[in-house]
C-alpha cells in the first residue's frame, strides 16, 4: 500500500495555528471531514482523542500518528499537518511535535489498517526526509516530498 | 580503568567473593555489614571499607556513600533487608542495585514484580543460577543466561552455539523445533541478527532461544546436540537446590533417585515428589550407595549443605563406577582445591553470583539478555487494549520481519508462542521482541503501560 493511495491532499494543513493537542486533533478532523462526507469531524475527535488516552501517538522525533476507526467509511484515508514552531503531543521522547500523519480506518478494515500503521511509522524514520517536510514551502512541495519518499519505500 | 565505587551489602559468602575480585581489580568497595567482627576481615582481608550496621536503615547508607556509588549491591542473607535496602539506596540517590535472593520463584515468577516495587535493576537468585550450572553441566546444556517472561511461562535462553549444534549444521528452516519455540536471534561478536530459515550460526556465536517453560528444555537438547536421554540420575541431598535440580532434570533422565538423611525431609519430599525415588540414609554410607546401585548411576549430583560430604559421597559413587560427577562447594578454598584435582565438576553457588554480578556490571549494567548484543533489540511486554489497533489483527500483518516480532501470548494464563495467522484478541498479554529501530512502530502498535 502507498501513502499517496491513501492521503486526501485537500486536508493537509501547511501551518496549523493551534497550541494544544485537541485542537491539532480538532483541526485536523475537521479539515478532513470537509472533504470526506463519510466522516463526522465530532466523531472522529472521540475516537482519536479515546485513542490517545491510551498512549500518545506522539512517537518520538517530532513525529505524531493520531489513528483511529470510523464507522460508515469505506476505505482508509489519511491527512498531514505541520507545526513549525512544534507542539506538545505527550510524545513519547517528551520533545515538541512537528509533524502531524493522521489515518483514519473503517470499522472492519484488517490487516490494511495495521499494514498503513507500521508503514507511516517507517515512512517519518529517515531524518532527512523529516528535515525536508518541514522545510519547504508549499503545499506542493509538500505532496511531492510524500510522493518522493513513498516512491523509495 | 576508571575506579568505581561499589557498595556490598552483606559480607556473607556472594558479598565476601564480590567484594574481594572488585577491590583487587582496583575499584573501591565499601562493604555493609550488622556484625561488628566482620571489620576486620572486610578491612585486612578484602581490602575494602567497613561500615557496620543495618543495611535497610537510612544512616548507614548514607554512612556507606550511596549517593556517590556507581553500585548497590544487596546481598545479605535476609531477602526483606535486601528488598528494603534496594528501595532505600535509589532514594538516597544510588544511581542502581543488584538485589540477591533465595528462591528460584522469586526471580522466575515474580522477578519483575520485585524489581519494580524495590527499584531493582537485577534481581538474582543464587539459587536459580546453581541450578542453571549444574543442569548444563549434567545435561551438556549450553545455557549461558536464562530470562523468564510472562511470570515464568516463556523463558528466553541465551546458549553458547559450539561445533555439532543443529544450528551450526543445518539452515534454520531445516531445524525441526518443537512447536512453542523460535530462534530470536543469533549473536556473533556484538551484531545481533534476526534470523531467517536460510541463516545457520557459527560455532562461537551464540542464539537467543524462546520457548514456552514446557517445551524450552526440549529446544535446548536439541540445539546442543546431546539428544539422549540420561539413565539414572543421583541427587545426594534433599534441600530447596537439590528439587530443583532434581524438577529440572524429571524430563530428561529415565530415573531420578535423592539420597536425604533427615528422616522427616525423606518423608516430605516422597510425599511431594512420587515421581523421583527417595532414598533415606547417609551420602557417604558405602554399603547404601553399593545397595541402591549408585554404581551405574549415569550421574551423581552431591548437594547437600555441607562441603565435606558432597566431596566424600562423589569420591565414593566413582569408586563404585558412578560415571560424572558434580559436588556443590560453598567455600572458595576448597572448590579451586578441587577444581584442580579434576575428577568432579565444583560448583560454586557464590562464585557463580559473584560472576553474574560482574557480568552486569562488565555490559554497562543492562540486566537483560538482548542487551549483550548492545542494546540492539529489546522486550516489551503489553497488553491488548479495547482501544489498541492490534485488537482483532491478526499477526501476519502486524509483524516485521527482523524488526518487531510477536514473540509470546499469554492468554488466560496459558503462553504460546503464535503463528501469523495467530489472531490477537482484547486482553491479551503479548511479549514483544523487538529490534531499537522498530520500538517506535511497537509503541505505536501496542499502546498502553508495560503489563505486568
Amino acid at each position: 500500500m502507498k501513502i499517496m493511495d491513501i492521503l486526501v491532499k485537500e486536508a493537509v494543513i501547511l501551518d496549523l495555528g493551534v497550541r494544544s493537542k485537541r485542537d491539532v486533533l480538532s483541526e485536523m478532523a475537521n479539515a478532513l471531514a470537509k472533504v470526506e462526507p463519510q466522516i463526522e469531524a465530532e466523531k472522529l475527535i472521540e475516537v482519536l482523542l479515546e485513542r490517545e488516552a491510551l498512549q500518545s501517538t506522539g512517537i518520538g522525533e517530532g513525529v505524531a500518528i493520531p489513528h483511529g476507526k470510523m464507522v460508515g467509511l469505506d476505505r482508509l484515508v489519511a491527512s498531514f499537518a505541520r507545526s513549525p514552531q512544534g507542539i506538545d503531543f505527550d510524545s513519547i521522547d517528551g520533545q515538541p511535535t512537528q509533524h502531524f500523519f493522521l489515518l483514519v480506518v473503517p470499522e472492519h478494515s484488517g490487516g490494511q489498517y495495521l499494514k498503513a500503521l507500521a508503514r507511516i511509522s517507517r515512512f517519518f524514520r529517515d531524518p532527512a526526509f523529516r528535515e525536508k517536510l518541514g522545510a519547504v514551502e508549499t503545499l506542493h512541495d509538500v505532496i511531492d516530498a510524500i510522493d518522493e519518499e513513498d516512491a523509495k519505500l | 580503568m576508571e575506579a568505581k565505587r561499589y557498595i556490598i551489602m552483606g559480607a556473607g559468602e556472594v558479598g565476601r567473593y564480590l567484594a574481594r575480585t572488585l577491590s583487587s581489580e582496583g575499584h573501591r568497595v565499601t562493604v555493609i555489614d550488622q556484625d561488628p567482627a566482620k571489620r576486620q576481615l572486610v578491612e585486612e582481608q578484602l581490602d575494602a571499607r567497613f561500615v557496620q550496621g543495618n543495611g535497610a536503615h537510612v544512616p548507614t547508607l548514607e554512612a556507606a556513600g550511596v549517593a556517590d556509588s556507581d553500585l548497590f549491591v544487596a546481598a545479605s542473607s535476609s531477602d526483606e533487608a535486601n528488598l528494603a535496602a534496594s528501595l532505600l539506596a535509589k532514594r538516597a540517590g544510588a544511581p542502581r542495585t543488584v538485589v540477591r535472593v533465595a528462591t528460584s520463584e522469586d526471580v522466575t515468577r515474580y522477578g519483575r514484580t520485585y524489581e519494580r516495587a524495590f527499584g531493582a535493576d537485577l534481581l538474582l537468585s543464587t539459587q536459580l543460577l546453581t541450578t542453571t550450572r549444574v543442569l548444563n553441566h549434567v545435561l551438556g546444556y549450553n545455557t549461558l543466561e536464562i530470562e523468564y517472561l510472562a511470570g515464568g511461562a516463556v523463558q528466553v535462553r541465551r546458549t553458547h552455539i559450539e561445533a555439532g549444534s543443529l544450528l551450526h549444521e543445518r539452515r534454520l528452516s531445516d531445524v525441526d523445533l518443537p512447536r512453542g519455540s523460535l530462534v530470536l536471534a543469533l549473536i556473533s561478536g556484538s551484531r545481533l541478527i534476526v534470523p531467517t530459515g536460510n541463516d545457520h550460526a557459527q560455532p562461537g556465536d551464540e542464539a537467543l532461544v524462546l520457548g514456552t517453560s514446557d517445551v524450552i528444555d526440549e529446544v535446548e537438547k536439541k540445539i546442543s546436540g546431546h539428544a539422549q536421554t540420561l539413565g539414572t540420575v543421583v541427587i545426594a541431598g534433599g534441600g530447596s537446590t537439590a528439587r530443583s535440580v532434581a524438577t529440572g532434570l524429571e524430563r530428561q533422565a529415565r530415573t531420578i533417585k535423592i539420597i536425604e538423611q533427615r528422616r522427616e525431609r525423606a518423608e516430605e519430599l516422597a510425599a511431594e515428589f512420587p515421581q523421583f525415588e527417595i532414598l533415606h540414609g547417609d551420602a557417604t554410607d558405602m554399603s547404601l550407595l553399593g545397595a541402591e546401585g549408585i554404581g551405574s548411576a549415569r550421574a551423581f549430583i552431591a548437594l547437600t549443605g555441607n562441603d565435606e560430604t558432597n566431596l566424600m559421597a562423589c569420591l565414593l559413587a566413582q569408586e563404585l563406577g558412578a560415571q560424572q560427577l558434580t559436588a556443590l562447594v560453598q567455600k572458595s578454598e576448597t572448590s579451586s582445591l578441587w577444581r584442580k584435582v579434576g575428577l568432579l565438576e565444583v560448583v560454586s553457588p557464590r562464585t557463580i553470583a559473584a560472576e553474574r554480578i560482574r557480568n552486569y556490571i562488565n555490559n554497562n549494567y543492562e540486566p537483560h539478555i538482548v542487551s549483550f548484543a548492545n542494546g540492539a533489540a529489546q522486550f516489551i511486554h503489553r497488553r491488548v487494549e479495547r482501544r489498541s489497533p492490534t485488537a482483532g489483527g491478526r499477526l501476519g500483518d502486524i509483524e516485521i520481519p527482523q524488526g518487531l516480532i510477536v514473540a509470546a501470548v499469554l492468554r488466560n494464563g496459558k503462553a504460546e508462542v503464535p503463528d501469523g495467522d495467530y489472531q490477537l484478541e482484547i486482553n491479551d498479554e503479548v511479549v514483544l521482541f523487538v529490534r531499537e529501530s522498530e520500538v517506535s512502530t511497537a509503541h505505536l502498535l501496542f499502546p498502553g503501560s508495560e503489563a505486568e
